[in-house]
């Protein structure tokens, strides 16, 4: 498996981490709020917003760590298949279109579900697990478009 | 099964007449990553015009000597 491949695996499988942490952590420290007001637009709108930074600096982190382990277990240190290239700037793109319709249709579900009258509870919840499956298949086309080619 | 398109290359033959090349080498003089060069090698990425021209240029040959386009294999 190349660096490339190593790398979006690893991309995946931290946003799904941070996300799942993140989230478990919502629901053991509130949730009266969680479970009980369903309503609390505030508490659902801080939560989302909270969740992008927390998102961005755990992914930070943990692709840090993961490029210092790579470099020592390989012994590479200055290896060229660290930079991006022209392909690695296409496979980003097409990989970025996925993502954008799964979490297009994922917002349409989220208000389908709220014009056939569920509780916004439900909309939030469909609308934050389309972007979970957004960066899934983001990762899962970008392994692909790695192996298979374009 | 890897995806296949109608570009063919030389890219192997061709280093090989150049004291066997390596692809690391190749990839470094024309400033992409090695794997970039393997996918070139097996047909599973076509590259930029610019790349295209880079690689020929490495190799002092014209383009047409390292790509050749085969409608009928798509």
């Amino acid at each position: 498996m190349s660096f490339q491949e190593k790398r979006t695996l690893m991309s995946m499988l931290s946003g799904v981490a941070v996300f799942m942490g993140y989230g478990y952590y919502l629901f053991q420290a509130y949730p009266e709020k969680v479970w009980a007001d369903p309503t609390d637009f505030a508490f659902w709108g801080k939560s989302l917003l909270i969740m992008i930074p927390v998102s961005i600096v755990g992914r930070i982190i943990i692709h840090i760590v993961f490029t210092i382990l790579h470099a020592i277990s390989t012994g590479k240190y200055d290896d060229q298949d660290y930079k991006t290239d022209e392909r690695d700037k296409l496979i980003e793109l097409k990989a970025s279109r996925v993502s954008q319709i799964v979490f297009m249709i994922g917002f349409l579900v989220s208000m389908a579900a709220l014009a056939m009258g569920y509780s916004p509870f439900v909309m939030f919840i469909v609308l934050v697990i389309g972007g979970l499956a957004a960066e899934i298949l983001e990762g899962i086309s970008k392994m692909m478009y790695y192996r298979r080619g374009f | 099964m890897g995806k296949t398109n109608s570009i063919e290359n030389n890219i192997r033959r061709l280093r090989f007449d150049h004291n066997e090349m390596t692809q690391q080498q190749l990839a470094d003089a024309v400033g992409v990553t090695r794997q970039t060069i393997m996918a070139i090698e097996k047909s599973r990425y076509s590259p930029t015009l610019e790349l295209a021209f880079k690689i020929a240029h490495t190799f002092n040959v014209p383009l047409n000597e390292v790509f050749t386009y085969s409608p009928d294999i798509d």
